[in-house]
């Protein structure tokens, strides 16, 4: 992956070669899967159980997932970007709560599978943070999409070799609530503009939330739809140019530093980055009270 | 793992060739279609041999090494199908499955390190290391399967030696070593359309023919491990050598040189025939050898040592090195002796005898150079032609050396 990662660095790939590459970098994760578990029965959540019994078996399916979570991990922390120290701090962040989660477990059942965790997570948690050292605010250097790939394959194959990765995609809330909310533009419902991060105020020296502007006729009625539903939540930040045919529209690109920005208003570019890897934090705690307490709604344990 | 008296596996060893020939129709195919992505990245060279300046995209061995990769990660569980429908073995052989595993890792990091280097233009103690740090998931993986540093020590030294030698850790760095010879005997022997490529396919298929006849020999597994990683191997390097071949519309890059010394070496550790795979590297191993003088800078090293276009004939030549007499030290003035006076003829040196700035030039001390010293000028095709007879004359001999002369060596 870190291979691939590189080559698509150095060679500018294609969007479609961003999904391809992690599947591919994935392979051999999937056959060392096959050969020496293949379990693709999973414990049935108890809401689920009248439904579809206790256990189920995903077979291929469970492949499916286990491919597409190293496509998922590298892509969500890709486009959690655009302030200096971001992809590295949250990076950073997840791993610490990765091991955390490793040494709790240490003393359960599983323990074989959390020291395997650890093997990969504490070099990956040292040399990120000699990364983060010259990629913090102000950047010296940036990751690059080689990082991306690097920690998103890191993560999928710790979670699926460790058999936690339910888990960790729960310290990926962050990142899954970005996805979320920036599914209009990535599917170009909205038009989504080549970047997307924060635009800079010369003059306060403060970054704004950045704008996607387009004709209000090149919307589709899906994407006025959203516009209206996510403007009623109080999500989107829309304006409007009234002035016949050629109305111009304009909203901010819908990604969670955007959101964090219209919450507060201005903010430093530093104390920007702070604010998301609190967040970072207090999804990482969330989903440790998801992990030891609300998982009794879910199995037994 | 030696000794096993295990049936053939043919059905992998089927499946394996036919995802190789779709490996050698994909790399034909992508090579053009990332011409744009590399010309704009500036990885490109200007084909020094040639007049005219167009762009010639570079490291395409990152894409003949990636189309390698996928086609063996697809391939890891189909050697141990057996195992998964029917039950037929007894124990899944964990062992086996490790070193696959093993030699893939080294094969991938070589892969990146090497086109790393290619980007970054890393420097020459570089060249040194990287194939080393990529040999060390093999190293270990020998250590953990095998672990074995007892040698046959050869008849004429066994008066000496005894019959067995354990060599301990002078095993591992044999075989670190080997990595960083291979590797940097392919990329030494370069500098005309479609060498390097070429080259490595006739390697390859020799090994490809030394596994097939040990087959039927005490050593089965060995070989059909071999076999797993050569013949995607030879396949994709078909591809890449359909593009190198002269009038070259594509250069290999360093990454190829990596990527083809490593998969060398790893098949040559793990399958126990190192020594004869060093004998299918007669030719590079003589052009090293031949090189060594310029390589220690006893006698001054260009940066480039491939021959000379003259343009007038539309031939190569041989390129020149050339320096003040008095820049030469008394190892240099012996070499140049030796190598010209005493009858070796191995050296064209021109003396311009004016006093004290007396310059000297001798060609450069490549194979290459050597051959169009004995033929003189050639056209750049013809010339690539014969140093792959050449490589296939080295071959050859070395069956020879490895069926018959080994009888003075080794019992058999």
């Amino acid at each position: 992956m870190i291979f691939l990662g590189f080559a698509d660095d150095v060679l500018n790939l294609r969007w479609r070669h961003k999904l391809l590459l992690p599947t591919m970098a994935s392979l051999p994760l999937l056959m060392v899967y096959f050969t020496n578990f293949g379990n693709t029965v999973i414990v049935v959540p108890k809401p689920f159980r009248a439904l579809l019994g206790l256990h189920l078996d995903m077979g291929i399916l469970y492949y499916v997932y286990m491919g597409m979570l190293a496509v998922f991990c590298t892509n969500a922390i890709n486009i959690l970007a655009g302030i200096n120290g971001i992809e590295s701090g949250q990076a950073l962040f997840i791993s610490g709560s990765i091991i955390i989660f490793n040494l709790l477990e240490l003393s359960g059942d599983y323990r074989d599978d959390h020291v395997f965790s650890l093997y990969f997570m504490i070099p990956f948690f040292f040399t990120t943070l000699g990364l983060f050292y010259h990629n913090w605010y102000p950047s010296s250097v940036f990751v690059g999409d080689t990082f991306c790939y690097f920690a998103g394959m890191t993560f999928a194959v710790v979670g699926i070799l460790g058999h936690f990765s339910k888990t960790m995609l729960l310290f990926f809330i962050p990142q899954v609530v970005n996805f979320i909310y920036s599914l209009p533009q990535l599917f170009h419902i909205i038009p989504c503009p080549r970047h997307r991060l924060p635009r800079l105020n010369p003059d306060t020296g403060k970054l704004g939330m950045s704008y996607s502007k387009f004709k209000r006729k090149d919307l589709s009625k899906l994407g006025h739809l959203i516009l209206k539903v996510a403007e009623l939540l109080k999500l989107l930040e829309v304006r409007r140019d009234p002035k016949g045919e050629d109305e111009f529209i304009e909203c901010n690109n819908m990604t969670l530093i955007n959101l964090v920005l219209k919450l507060f208003g201005p903010i430093h570019e530093r104390n920007l980055t702070v604010i998301m890897l609190i967040i970072q934090v207090m999804g990482s705690t969330m989903a440790f009270g998801i992990r030891y307490h609300l998982v009794r709604l879910f199995y037994d344990v | 793992m030696s000794g096993k008296m295990s049936p053939v596996p043919v059905l992998p060893l089927v499946i394996n060739c036919f995802m190789s020939v779709l490996g050698c129709l994909a790399t034909i195919k992508l090579i053009p279609a990332f011409k744009e992505h590399f010309i704009s990245a500036k990885l490109y060279g200007m084909d020094l041999n040639k007049t005219s300046k167009k762009e010639v995209p570079e490291s395409q061995g990152v894409i003949s090494g990636t189309v390698f990769l996928i086609i063996l990660f697809c391939f890891i569980p189909v050697p141990f199908l057996s195992c998964f429908v029917g039950d037929q073995c007894m124990g899944f052989p964990h062992d086996e499955f490790v070193q696959l595993i093993g030699a893939l890792l080294a094969i991938c990091c070589m892969i990146f390190l090497g086109f790393a280097d290619d980007v970054l233009n890393l420097r020459w103690r570089h060249k040194l290391l990287l194939p080393t740090m990529a040999s060390l998931p093999l190293l270990m993986v020998y250590f953990t399967n095998f672990g074995n540093t007892v040698i046959v020590v050869p008849k004429p030294f066994r008066a000496l030696l005894g019959l067995h030698l354990d060599m301990g850790i002078l095993y591992y760095v044999y075989m670190g070593m080997l990595a960083v010879f291979c590797t940097n005997a392919i990329n030494i022997l370069a500098g005309i359309n479609g060498i390097e490529s070429g080259q490595a396919l006739f390697i390859s298929g020799s090994i490809i023919i030394f596994n097939l006849l040990e087959l039927s020999g005490d050593y089965r597994d060995d070989h059909v491990f071999s076999l797993y990683f050569m013949i995607p191997f030879f396949f994709t390097t078909l591809g890449l050598f359909y593009h190198n071949w002269y009038p070259s519309s594509v250069f290999v890059g360093d990454t190829f040189c990596y990527f083809a010394g490593m998969t060398f070496a790893v098949v040559g550790i793990l399958g126990h025939f190192s020594k004869t795979m060093l004998l299918f590297f007669i030719p590079q191993v003589v052009n090293f050898i031949y090189s060594l003088p310029q390589l220690f800078h006893i006698i001054p090293c260009p940066r480039h040592r491939l021959p000379r276009l003259n343009p007038d004939t539309g031939k190569l030549g041989m390129s020149y090195s050339k320096f003040k007499r008095k820049d030469l030290s008394k190892l240099g003035h012996l070499i140049l002796k030796v190598n010209v006076a005493e009858l070796l003829k191995l050296l064209e040196v021109r003396r311009d005898p004016k006093g004290e700035d007396e310059f000297i030039e001798c060609n450069n001390m490549t194979l290459i150079n050597l051959v169009l010293k004995l033929f003189g000028p050639i056209h750049e095709r013809n010339l690539t032609v014969i140093m792959l007879i050449i490589q296939v004359m080295g071959s050859t001999m070395a069956f020879g050396i490895r069926y018959h002369l080994v009888r003075l060596f080794y019992d058999v």
